[in-house]
C-alpha cells in the first residue's frame, strides 16, 4: 500500500549520499515508459495506487494525454524501502520521440541508471538502440524492463517455453547493444544479467513485475503467471499487490545496481565534464561533497504557467544548493541569484531550504540560464569550466512559416515563440528578411505539430501555418578560390578561402568531442590525430559555430587583428546562417583567413564595415568550389512480414530511398532504409497501404546527403522563388565586385 | 571630372575654390553621413550650384555606389561636397582611389578641418598631440577597448590625445561629450587600475561646435564635463597629459574654465 511520505522525510534521507539514486527510463516510442512511471508513483505514495496505469500522471500536459505520448520530461523524487533501509529516487521521465532526443540527452546528464523499457512483443526498436546508445555514452548504467508481458500471454498465446525464448531473444540484443556501446570499463560489467537481478520482466499496465532472485525467493513460475491471467483480474491485482508488485522489481534493482550518486560521479565527471579534475570543483564534484563548491548543471529550463516564471531543473554535482544562494551562470556570463529552491513531487514542486550535492534541484531566478547551463557559486566565477556543450543528434530539418490568424496577434506570437524557444532549445524561430515571415523549424513535422499546439493551448493563439518545408545546408565539394572581401569603405580587406571539412572533423564537432570553448592545444591535438589536420592549422581555430562551420585564422603579423577579432567571428556566423545558394545554413565548410588589412581607426572599422567584407569573400569562395544543397534524409526501421519485402521496397524505391540493410528474425523481415525528409511526408500512409498495416517501423535522422545533381538547379531555383529572392544564383562577382 | 569639395565647419569659411567649383557642377552629392557642418543643407546648395542635380548622398551612395559616381564623372562635373576637410574620411580617399584608377581626374578642394579648429579652440599645443582615434559606441560583440589603449599610450608617452566621437548621422548614433568621456571611463575600469589611474590623472577636455557660432570648451576632471551644459553635437573629446606647458596651461584657462589647483 502507498507509503505516504512527507517532504521532511524525503529531505532527510537526500542528505545521506548512498541512500540516493538518480535513474530515468528510456524506451522506443509507446513501449511503456509513461505507465511505468506512473506504477513506481503509485507505491511512492503521491498518487493513488489504482490511479496509476490510467492516470499517467507524467504525461500531465493535456497535449500528451490527447496523443498519449510523452512531450516534456518531468521530475520526481520517490520514495523505497530496500531490506529495511530508506532510499531516495530522483526519476527523470524522459521522451521516447525521435523528434525530441535532444531532451533525451539532456536529462541522460542528471541520471546515473537508466531502467530501459522493451515490448515484448515489439522487441528491440530503433529508438531503443538510440537511447541505450546515448546512455552509455553517458556513462549511464542501464537496467532491462520488458514490458507488456501480458501480451504475450493474452494476445499471442505463448507457452512458457515461448515466452521464456522471446525474453532470451531481446535480453541478447540489448546486450549486443550494451557490449558494443559501452566504454571498454563497462563492456561486461554492465551487460544485463538475468540472474542477478538485473532483468525484469512484467506488465506495467497489470502493475506487476518480476526478476529471477525475486521469483526463486518467492517461488513464482511463468505457469503461475499464465495462471492468473486464465484465472482473470482480481487473479491479477493479487499478483500485482502481493507477490510480484512491480515497483518492488524495478526499485530494488535500482537500489541494487545503480551506483549512488558520489560513486557514480567518481567515473562519469571525468567523461560529462572537461574542467580540471584536480581542481578544488573538480575534486568536489568527483566526491559529490556538500560542502564543497556549489555546481549546478541545468538540463531544463521550463516555464511555469501558474506564476509565469522560468524553472531551472538539474542535478547538484558538488555543494549544497540554498534559496538566497548568488550564482554565476557560466555559459551565459551573467550573475543570478536563487530565489527559491524546491524538488520535484509528480506535477508540483515542494519548496524546500537547501538541497545538497546528487540530487535533483528545481530552481526559481536563473531566468538568463538555458538548458544546458551551469552555474556555480559567485565566488567561484572564473574557476568554472561549463560541462560539455550538450550534443544533439538530430539537427531541426523542417520549417513552417507562421502567422497569427488576428494580425493584431503578432506581438504576442512573437512573445510565445521566444518563450516556446527558451523551454525547447531544438525549435529555432527565425524572421525572413525579405518577407517579414516568422519561420519556425524543428526536428520533424510532428515536433512542429505539437509546437502549434501548445502555441493554442498555453498562449491562445491561433495562428496560420505554411505546409512544412525541408530545411537544406548549403556546402562546397572542393577547394575554393581565395578572395578578397573588401569592406564598404574598402579600407579594410580580408583574404578569404573556403574548402569542405571532412567527414572525421565533422563528426568529432558533431558528437562534440571538439568544442569552441575547449583547450586549444588539446582541440589541436585530437584534430591532428583523429581528422588529418596540421597541427599548425589546428590550433589556430577561431571559431566553430552550431551548424559545424570552422574558422581559422592563418594570418601572421596583422596590425589591428585582435581588435576586431570578435567582430570578424560574429560575421562569419551571420554568413553561415545563409548561404549564397539559397539562404539556408551553411554545413561543414572550414573558412581560413589568409591575410588582412584593418584600418587603424575603430570607426572605419566596425561591424558595419567587417561584417560584409567577410561574408563577401566567403561567398565568393563558396561560388567557386562546386557548392551545394544537403538534404536530409531518415533512417527507416522497417519490420514486415516476409510477404510485404517487396512491397515496402517499391514504396521505398519510389521516395528516392535506398535499402541499407535486410535481416530475418523469424518470420519477419527487418529492413533498414534511408529516405530523404522531402518524400516522407505521406511515406505513413503509403507503407500502411502498402502492407496492409502489417508494418512496424520507427523513423529517425540518418545523415545529411547531397540532393542528387540533376534536381539540384531546380530545387535552389524553388527555394529562392519561395523566399522572395532573384532565381539566379548569383555569381562570385556579385559578392566580390572586379572593380 | 570628380571635384571633392571640403565646406568647412561652417559656411562662413567657405573658400572661394569651393564656390567656383560649386557653380559649374552638373551633379552634387552633399554628405550628410560622415560629418555635419554649420549651414549645410540642400537650399544652400542648389543657390550655389544653380545648373546642378543636388542629391543628398547617403552611405549606400559613397560606398556600395562609388562606381556609379565615378562613372558619372567621366562625362560630367561632379562634386561631392563634405562637411569640413574632404579627405579626412576614409569613404572619400577611397573614391578619389577609385576614380584614379578609373582614369578620371579627381580634384581636390581643401578647407578648414573640424579637427583643427578642435585643437585650435583649446590652446593645446600641436606638437603634443599623439594618435587620434574614434570613440564608437560599444555594439554586440565590440567593446572599443582599443580606444582606451591608444590613449592610456598616448599619456605613457606624455601626449594628448584627440578622442573622436562616434557621429554616424545616418544611424542616429551621435556621441555627445558627456557619454563619451563617461564611456572612455567605464571602459578604463573594466580594463584594470592601470588604465583608470591613468585617465583619472589626466586632463579632459569637451569641446563642442568647434567653429560654430556658438561653440563651448571644457577643461578639468570628468566631473567638471559632466557638470557643464553644451551645446548639441558634434563633439569633440581631448584628453590631455596633466604635465602641460605653462603656455597651454594658462590657455586652458583662459578658454576653457580650466583649475589648475584641482590637480
Ligand atoms: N498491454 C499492455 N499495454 C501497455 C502496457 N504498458 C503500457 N501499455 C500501453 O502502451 C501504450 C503506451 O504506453 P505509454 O506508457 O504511454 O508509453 P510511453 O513509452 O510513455 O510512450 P511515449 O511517451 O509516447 O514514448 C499505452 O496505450 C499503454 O496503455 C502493458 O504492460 N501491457
Ligand atoms: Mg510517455
Amino acid at each position: 500500500m502507498p507509503r505516504v511520505k512527507k517532504v521532511e522525510d524525503i529531505l532527510k534521507i537526500m542528505k545521506n549520499i548512498e541512500q540516493v539514486r538518480n535513474i530515468g527510463i528510456v524506451a522506443h516510442v509507446d513501449h511503456g515508459k509513461t505507465t511505468t512511471t506512473d506504477s513506481l508513483l503509485a507505491a511512492a505514495g503521491i498518487i493513488s495506487y489504482k490511479v496509476a496505469g490510467e492516470a499517467l500522471a507524467m504525461d500531465y500536459l493535456a497535449v500528451e494525454q490527447q496523443r498519449g505520448i510523452t512531450v516534456k520530461s518531468a521530475n520526481i523524487s520517490l520514495y523505497h524501502e530496500y531490506q529495511g533501509k530508506p532510499y531516495v529516487i530522483n526519476l527523470v521521465d524522459t521522451p521516447g520521440h525521435v523528434d525530441f532526443s535532444g531532451k533525451v540527452t539532456r536529462s541522460l546528464r542528471m541520471i546515473d541508471g537508466a531502467i530501459v523499457v522493451v515490448d515484448a512483443v515489439e522487441g528491440v526498436m530503433p529508438q531503443t538502440e538510440t537511447v541505450l546508445r546515448q546512455c552509455l555514452e553517458e556513462r549511464v548504467r542501464p537496467l532491462l524492463f520488458i514490458n507488456k508481458v501480458d501480451r504475450l500471454i493474452k494476445e499471442l498465446k505463448y507457452t512458457p517455453q515461448q515466452i521464456q525464448q522471446r525474453i532470451v531473444e531481446i535480453t541478447k540484443e540489448v546486450n549486443e547493444l550494451i557490449y558494443m556501446y559501452a566504454d571498454q570499463e563497462f563492456k561486461k560489467k554492465w551487460l544485463i544479467d538475468p540472474k542477478a537481478g538485473m532483468l525484469i520482466i512484467g506488465s506495467a499496465r497489470d502493475k506487476w513485475g518480476i526478476s529471477i532472485p525475486m521469483a526463486q525467493k518467492k517461488g513464482i513460475k511463468f505457469g503461475d503467471i499464465i495462471e492468473a491471467y486464465r484465472r482473470g483480474k482480481e487473479a491479477v491485482e493479487e499478483l500485482a499487490s502481493k507477490v510480484a508488485p512491480l515497483h518492488e522489481a524495478l526499485l530494488d534493482a535500482v537500489v541494487k545496481f545503480i551506483p549512488n550518486p558520489r560513486d557514480a560521479q567518481k567515473y562519469r565527471i571525468p567523461k560529462i565534464w572537461k574542467g580540471d579534475i584536480n581542481s578544488d570543483i573538480g575534486k568536489a564534484m568527483m566526491e559529490c561533497d556538500p560542502n564543497g563548491p556549489l555546481a549546478f548543471a541545468i538540463a531544463d529550463m521550463r516555464l511555469d504557467p501558474r506564476i509565469r516564471k522560468l524553472v531551472a531543473t538539474g542535478r547538484v554535482f558538488s555543494g549544497t544548493l540554498r534559496a538566497g544562494m548568488d550564482l554565476w551562470l557560466v555559459n551565459a556570463g551573467k550573475k543570478a541569484k536563487a530565489l527559491q529552491v524546491s524538488i520535484y513531487m509528480g506535477p508540483d514542486r515542494e519548496v524546500v531550504d537547501e538541497i545538497p550535492a546528487g540530487n535533483i534541484a528545481a530552481v526559481l531566478g536563473l531566468e538568463e540560464a538555458r538548458a544546458g547551463e551551469t552555474a556555480v557559486e559567485a565566488v567561484y566565477k572564473d574557476k568554472m569550466a561549463p560541462f560539455e556543450r550538450l550534443r544533439y543528434v538530430s539537427e531541426p530539418v523542417v520549417t513552417v512559416a507562421i502567422e497569427p490568424k488576428n494580425p493584431r496577434d503578432l506581438p504576442k506570437l512573437i512573445e510565445a515563440l521566444r518563450k516556446l524557444t527558451i523551454e525547447d532549445p531544438n525549435l529555432v524561430v527565425k524572421i525572413n528578411q525579405e518577407t517579414g515571415e516568422y519561420l519556425l523549424s524543428g526536428m520533424g513535422p510532428l515536433h512542429i505539430e505539437i509546437a502549434l499546439w501548445w502555441l493554442k493551448e498555453t498562449y491562445g493563439l491561433e495562428v496560420k501555418t505554411s505546409p512544412p518545408l525541408v530545411v537544406y545546408r548549403e556546402t562546397v565539394r572542393s577547394k575554393g578560390q581565395m578572395f578578397e572581401g573588401k569592406s564598404p569603405n574598402k579600407h579594410n580587406k580580408l583574404y578569404i578561402s573556403v574548402e569542405p571539412l571532412n567527414e572525421e572533423t565533422i563528426k568529432l564537432i558533431q558528437e562534440g568531442v571538439v568544442t569552441e570553448d575547449m583547450d586549444p592545444a588539446q582541440r589541436a591535438r585530437i584534430l591532428r590525430d583523429q581528422a588529418g589536420w596540421e597541427y599548425d592549422e589546428a590550433k589556430r581555430i577561431w571559431a566553430i559555430d552550431e551548424n559545424v562551420n570552422v574558422f581559422v585564422d592563418m594570418t601572421t603579423g596583422v596590425q589591428h587583428l585582435r581588435e576586431v577579432k570578435d567582430t570578424i567571428i560574429q560575421g562569419f556566423r551571420l554568413a553561415m546562417k545563409e548561404g549564397p545558394l539559397a539562404k539556408e545554413p551553411v554545413r561543414g565548410l572550414k573558412v581560413v583567413l589568409h591575410d588582412a588589412i584593418i584600418h587603424e581607426d575603430p570607426a572605419h572599422r566596425g561591424p558595419a564595415q567587417i561584417f560584409p567584407a567577410v561574408r563577401n569573400a566567403i561567398f565568393a569562395s563558396m561560388l567557386t568550389a562546386k557548392p551545394t544543397l544537403l538534404e536530409p534524409l531518415q533512417k527507416l526501421d522497417i519490420r514486415v512480414p516476409q510477404e510485404y519485402v517487396s512491397a515496402v521496397i517499391a514504396v521505398v524505391t519510389k521516395k528516392r530511398g535506398r535499402i541499407v540493410d535486410m535481416r530475418e528474425h523469424g518470420m519477419i523481415m527487418r529492413i533498414i532504409a534511408e529516405v530523404p525528409v522531402a518524400e516522407s511526408f505521406d511515406l505513413a500512409a503509403e507503407l500502411r497501404s502498402a502492407t496492409s498495416g502489417r508494418a512496424f517501423w520507427g523513423v529517425e535522422f540518418s545523415r545529411w546527403a547531397p540532393v542528387p545533381d540533376n534536381m539540384l538547379l531546380d530545387l535552389i531555383k524553388k527555394i529562392r522563388e519561395r523566399k522572395g529572392l532573384p532565381p539566379e544564383i548569383p555569381k562570385p562577382e556579385d559578392f566580390v565586385p572586379p572593380y | 571630372m570628380l571635384y571633392l569639395v571640403g565646406f568647412g565647419p561652417s559656411a562662413r569659411f567657405l573658400s572661394i575654390a569651393a564656390l567656383q567649383a560649386l557653380a559649374c557642377a552638373d551633379k552634387v552629392y552633399v554628405d550628410t553621413y560622415t560629418s555635419f557642418a554649420e549651414g549645410l543643407d540642400l537650399k544652400l546648395v542648389k543657390l550655389l550650384a544653380p545648373r546642378a542635380e543636388v542629391v543628398k548622398a547617403s552611405r549606400k551612395h559613397l560606398e556600395d555606389l562609388s562606381h556609379k559616381i565615378v562613372d558619372e564623372a567621366k562625362h560630367a562635373n561632379i562634386v561631392v561636397l563634405v562637411a569640413g576637410d574632404p579627405l579626412t574620411a576614409t569613404t572619400h580617399n577611397a573614391l578619389r582611389l577609385e576614380a584614379l584608377k578609373q582614369g578620371v581626374k579627381v580634384e581636390v578642394i581643401p578647407a578648414v578641418s573640424g579637427l583643427q579648429l578642435v585643437i585650435a579652440v583649446t590652446g593645446l599645443s600641436w606638437y603634443r598631440f599623439g594618435r587620434p582615434i574614434t570613440l564608437v559606441f560599444p555594439e554586440e560583440h565590440y567593446k572599443p577597448y582599443s580606444t582606451v589603449e591608444v590613449v592610456v599610450d598616448n599619456l605613457e608617452r606624455g601626449l594628448h590625445t584627440l578622442v573622436l566621437l562616434d557621429f554616424r548621422v545616418d544611424q542616429g548614433k551621435i556621441m555627445d561629450v558627456k557619454t563619451g568621456a563617461k564611456l572612455l571611463f567605464e571602459l578604463a575600469e573594466e580594463m584594470g587600475e592601470s588604465f583608470s589611474k591613468r585617465l583619472r590623472e589626466a586632463v579632459m577636455v569637451g569641446v563642442a561646435r568647434a567653429g560654430f557660432s556658438d561653440q563651448k570648451c571644457v577643461a578639468g576632471r570628468l566631473e567638471d564635463i559632466l557638470a557643464s551644459e553644451f551645446p548639441p553635437p558634434p563633439h569633440t573629446l581631448i584628453v590631455a597629459h596633466p604635465r602641460l606647458h605653462p603656455v597651454e596651461e594658462d590657455l586652458l584657462k583662459h578658454l576653457c574654465g580650466f583649475k589648475k589647483s584641482n590637480y
